[in-house]
């Protein structure tokens, strides 16, 4: 039996993968919570400078893209909606980005 | 340097080639260590009706921490900055820890006992006197399933009334009425995965970015992934959504009416249709028309099969004869050349067309129709039932899918698409609850507006609101308000925190929250997820269906609930699931959601779950060979009906010139309950603003964060104004969120509802705008 069920198994997961979604089945394994949270990057670093209410990824990019301005770079400079993730946190004073709105 | 936002998008597409939706995992040193003691449950996220699956790690009886399922079908590792901070909407210092009941103007501590035979005493004087039509129950899209299951019973089986209402009245009910006078049974076809293979996505006013931030992502991901990708919004506002799509197209209020019927027109003119999809899948109705917007008092309207008439597919092509797109641009405000434009995009063969809308399209007095309209361009150009093809209707609470439609919470249903109306359907229904089917009255019990206005009439004696808050988020809601401060009716609130509606309770419950609880929650592509308790509620907070299972013994129901102490969720749930089994509703056994983030049903009999319904690719009720079957529809067929333009309740004249909106921003969710109590969400948007068009401010004298008085006929409220920020309204059109306790913007709200799903209207009224 468990010599067919593997390969059975096999199938099913490369059918599903065709389709670009798992398949679910209540014979699944038990699943394993904590080694999936190890997985989770956890939350998203706030954002510690102001940000313009109508701000959109391109300009987050500009610093943090590469690093710019000793802004930390992103690991995904492809994703754009940023303030989905990133909240406004508290203003810290030297951070205030003076210099990229010394032009107004 | 120099790059515009296509260029990076395609620039970028390579590095985001990662399959999940998640961003790469760069773990800190020492994360592992950090996590020692910490055990992980899944639950599906509080919040909004996208579903994000999240770990919540419990330590010493606390949540220590939640994240982004990695593992999670719906977000991939994703939240949105909701999700994120979700254990602190739990821990707010105000959280109602013990039953209050009023005496006088004071809520004075009691103990459940007391609460509970107060609540019940008034329940059975009120029926005693005046029936048991004069009291009432209104729950929540954000009670669980159990919860939802609970009060049906309580109130349809046991007291003997269909006075059980859901807050999704005032969000889904369109949807819901679509859904049914159109396939027959509610719900979509479609599903998430649809956003990951489709290439062309039209929104009707959706802001996806801000109310769907998950999915709006997901979007994101499949067209950096896709150059091809397009992605079109069509709008009375720009927005984030905005930003992201390639196209913006703005329209007028109740625009999408005229719109829609000038791009079917233009598909009809031209043979762009699919004619074989259409002989073999399709009947045409026409149904009332010059309908009523529900400004009066038990006003009725329905469309009973009397009203209907059934057309040919020629009728139907001369009647769509007088949409012209010249005729489409005049009301709505779209070009007609764009209009021709869109409806070339629906019919091209080349393209997987989806549409996307929520709230602009339901919360709208011809709210039905507009999802009529949206599926009749789905259905005419045959783009429905395939993969990465079909009309999504976007939900926006976390169970409103699972709890108040699959449950059937509202005043007219019974689980599973039944109705109380049918003889057949309460036999049913009675037959699975163990009781006289004549115990079920088939008379429709009061729509949400209905139920509150029925509080100021003095007709309605009782009323139990759970899990929502009607008296910051109902429309017109100083009149109901001052019922209520009137002591018109006995009010019972079960909530968490104290909020505007617990202000005029009579006696207030302290309610179990999200994992102090056990529960399921259904979300928007019909996907089912279960969770168990994992921490303890504070204080003397209990489960709203252990209060409710205390009340019904109290009024000498507690028969109906026989279930165990330790097999409760389980035994409640497979009671439940009969109603679901070989109705193409079919839920697994509760085991099955212990194990999985989530199913999507109809669970097929060897519990996999259905992507995508009426077709036989993937939905077990569809045999080989039949392609795509509308099966629950009467004939196997779906309806395109014919919906003219109608004009909504009230419009701008020059006394009040401005179109007024409302609707929700990112970082906080319905009436700021929860969200306003995370210190990180309010700072980072702290309280209402009045969105307007720079060009509209300027000639008015107004600057950005001027305080700026707006009026409607009903209520009048000063508010900072808001000029290029988060969205722009277009000229002539102002916008506010209704989050704000402080700020009832649904004072100003018209209480104009859609004639067939009474369904209030909150994005359109008249208001004028005057510099405070
Ligand atoms: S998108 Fe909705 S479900 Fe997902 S984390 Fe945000 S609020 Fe929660």
């Amino acid at each position: 039996m468990k010599l067919i069920v593997r390969p059975m198994l096999l199938l099913t997961a490369v059918v599903s993968l065709a389709f670009m979604a798992p398949a679910f089945a209540d014979e699944q394994p038990e699943p394993n919570l904590a080694a999936d949270a190890l997985q989770s990057p956890g939350n998203p670093p706030v954002i510690p400078h102001a940000v313009k209410a109508d701000q959109d990824g391109e300009a987050c990019n500009a610093c943090h893209r590469t690093g710019l301005k000793k802004a930390p770079p992103t690991s995904h400079p492809e994703r754009l909606n940023c303030t989905s993730c990133h909240v406004q946190g508290e203003v810290k004073k030297e951070n205030m980005l003076k210099k990229s709105k010394g032009k107004k | 340097m120099g790059l515009t936002r296509r260029d990076f998008i395609k620039a970028s597409a390579a590095a985001a080639a990662f399959a999940a939706v998640g961003v790469p995992v760069v773990r800190p040193k020492g994360a592992q260590a950090a996590e020692e003691g910490i055990t992980w449950g899944k639950a599906p996220c509080r919040y909004c009706g996208v579903g994000c699956c999240v770990l919540v790690g419990v330590k010493g009886g606390r949540i220590v921490a939640t994240k982004g399922d990695p593992a999670g079908p719906v977000n991939k590792g994703l939240n949105c900055i909701k999700g994120y901070f979700l254990s602190k909407a739990l821990y707010g210092k105000d959280r109602l820890t013990t039953p209050l009941i009023r005496k006088g103007n004071k809520m004075v501590e009691a103990s459940w006992d007391e609460a509970l035979d107060l609540i019940a005493s008034k329940y059975k004087e009120a029926i005693a006197s005046h029936g048991p039509d004069s009291v009432a129950m209104y729950g929540s899209g954000q009670w669980t399933i159990h919860e939802g299951y609970t009060a049906s019973k309580l109130m349809k089986g046991g007291i003997g009334t269909n006075n059980l209402e859901p807050n999704a009245r005032l969000c889904m009910a369109s949807a819901v009425v679509a859904f049914m006078n159109t396939f027959g049974s509610d719900e979509p076809m479609g599903c998430y995965d649809d956003l990951d293979l489709g290439d062309t996505y039209i929104l009707w006013g959706a802001n996806m970015a801000e109310a769907h931030p998950v999915l709006f992502s997901r979007l994101i991901d499949n067209k950096l992934k896709h150059p091809g990708v397009k992605l079109i919004d069509i709008a009375t506002r720009r927005t984030r959504t905005t930003k992201m799509a390639d196209e913006y197209i703005a329209m007028r209020p109740q625009g999408d009416l005229a719109a829609i019927n000038a791009i079917i027109h233009v598909i009809l003119r031209d043979r762009l249709y699919d004619e074989a999809f259409i002989k073999q899948h399709v009947n045409f109705k026409r149904g009332k028309e010059n309908a009523p917007y529900g400004l009066k008092d038990k006003e009725v309207f329905n469309e009973t099969p009397a009203d209907i008439k059934n057309l040919t597919f020629d009728e139907y092509k001369v009647m769509m004869k007088q949409f012209t797109p010249q005729w489409g641009e005049k009301i709505s405000g779209i070009p007609a050349k764009k209009i021709e434009e869109l409806a070339r995009i629906y019919s091209d063969k080349s393209r997987k067309i989806n549409s996307l809308w929520t709230m602009g399209v339901n919360q709208h007095s011809r709210g039905v129709w507009v999802n009529n309209l949206i599926y009749n361009l789905h259905l005419l150009t045959g783009k429905i039932c395939k993969p990465g093809e079909n009309p999504l209707s976007l939900t926006g609470q976390p169970s409103a899918c699972g709890t108040a439609r699959e449950v059937g919470t509202f005043s007219h249903r019974l689980p599973a698409d039944m109705v109380v109306m049918n003889e057949a359907h309460r036999k049913k229904a009675a037959g699975i609850w163990g009781i006289d089917p004549n115990k079920i009255s088939s008379k429709v019990g009061l729509h949400t507006m209905e139920m509150f206005r029925a509080i100021d009439r003095s007709e309605l004696k009782c009323i139990w609101i759970q899990c929502t808050n009607p008296f910051q988020s109902l429309p017109n809601v100083s009149r109901l308000r001052k019922a209520a401060e009137a002591r018109k009716a006995f009010i019972v609130v079960s909530d968490i925190y104290p909020t505007k509606s617990t202000e005029v309770a009579d006696v207030i419950l302290p309610s179990a929250s999200w994992v102090e609880k056990e529960g399921v929650f259904g979300n928007t592509e019909r996907r089912t997820q279960q969770w168990f308790k994992m921490i303890e509620p504070p204080g003397q907070a209990r489960e709203d269906t252990w209060q409710m299972i205390e009340f019904a013994k109290r009024m000498g129901l507690g028969h109906l609930f026989p279930y165990s102490e330790k097999g409760f969720y389980k035994e409640m749930w497979e009671e439940y699931r009969k109603f679901t089994i070989g109705v193409g509703k079919d839920l697994a056994p509760y085991e099955a959601y212990a194990k999985v983030r989530g199913l999507r049903w109809p669970v097929k009999p060897d519990g996999k779950e259905t992507r995508w319904r009426y077709t036989e690719a993937d939905d077990a009720n569809v045999k080989k060979g039949e392609g795509i079957k509308f099966y629950k529809a009467p004939d196997n067929k779906a309806n395109v009906w014919f919906r003219p333009y109608e004009p909504p309740a009230e419009s701008p004249d020059k006394e009040y010139p401005f179109w007024f909106s409302t609707g929700r921003v990112l970082e906080h969710w319905h009436t700021g309950t929860m969200t306003g109590r995370v210190p990180e969400l309010r700072r980072a948007v702290s309280g209402a603003t009045i969105e307007m068009h720079p060009e509209d401010a300027k000639r008015m004298g107004i600057k950005n964060r001027d305080k700026v008085r707006v009026t409607s006929r009903r209520g009048t409220i000063v508010l900072p104004a808001e000029i290029n920020g988060r969205g722009t309204p277009e000229k002539g059109n102002v916008f506010t969120t209704f989050f704000d306790e402080t700020k009832l913007v649904n004072e100003l709200c018209i209480d104009a509802f859609d004639p067939l799903s009474k369904e209030p209207d909150f994005k359109k009224c008249a208001v004028k705008v005057k510099k405070a």
